[in-house]
């Protein structure tokens, strides 16, 4: 019973687990914090444990995507 | 049910993620839509090394590419802004302007009556006087008769 109710417990932390590599993990705060200093607010953030990836949204035409080897990019590159 | 975030255009889509902030699908079809795709896109490098040693020339256009882009963002944000608030107050100086005129018409009006009103008077006392002068009638009976002379219409009164 006890083991059950412990692999329920995993398959839900598996579900919705936060697991960026260090690269990632980095990228991510340094993207956030220089959005902080040119005053961008970031309204999302969220770790998609399927793809890996971590999708920050800032402004309506500010948003970034940052893969898990550590490489970022703009969701859209001609909006501004 | 969920809505069917494929449909959806962009401005829905931003709208239920921002509302939904833990629906992983809706937030990746959302990020999916991306402009270029991967393959051509501009694709920032790591800003450390697997081990965490800082990359100084990648933060650096990181830093360089993120200030561009919040600039330009801040700008067409306080656009916005000030289109927004440049028509707010069209709006409501289009309505203080209408309400305000309503009310002066109103006032306008009360005015104009009161007047008519007077000059009814002073114009009835005055055909009661000449009544009263030129015939041996009666001053109250004079009055009486001028109002009945002004209702009937003025333009005979010569022939009374």
């Amino acid at each position: 019973m006890r083991r059950l109710l412990y692999s329920k417990v995993c398959a839900t932390i598996e579900e919705r687990s936060i697991n960026p590599t260090d690269e990632q993990a980095q990228a991510c705060l340094r993207v956030c914090q220089m959005f902080s200093s040119y005053y961008r607010d970031i309204q999302l953030f969220r770790f998609n444990a399927k793809t890996r990836e971590v999708y920050i949204f800032a402004t309506d035409e500010l948003q970034v995507i940052v893969s898990s080897n550590g490489l970022w990019r703009f969701l859209d590159e001609t909006e501004l | 049910m969920k809505p069917n975030f494929d449909e959806m255009s962009r401005s829905e889509l931003k709208a239920y993620i921002l509302s939904h902030r833990d629906d992983d699908e809706a937030i990746r079809v959302f990020f999916g839509r991306r402009n270029p795709p991967d393959s051509q896109a501009t694709w920032y490098g790591p800003m450390c090394t697997p081990e965490g040693v800082p990359i100084e020339e990648n933060i650096r256009i990181a830093e360089e590419a993120i200030k561009q882009r919040a600039e330009i963002d801040r700008e067409k944000q306080q656009q916005r802004e000030k289109a927004q608030e440049d028509r707010l107050r069209q709006t409501l100086e289009r309505e203080i302007e209408a309400k305000l005129r309503s009310q002066i018409e109103l006032e306008v009006e009360q005015k104009l009556q009161e007047n008519l009103e007077k000059e009814m008077e002073a114009l009835i006392s005055a055909i009661a006087q000449f009544l009263a002068s030129t015939t041996s009638l009666p001053s109250r009976l004079a009055g009486s008769i001028a109002l009945l002379a002004i209702r009937a219409g003025i333009e005979d009164f010569g022939d009374f």
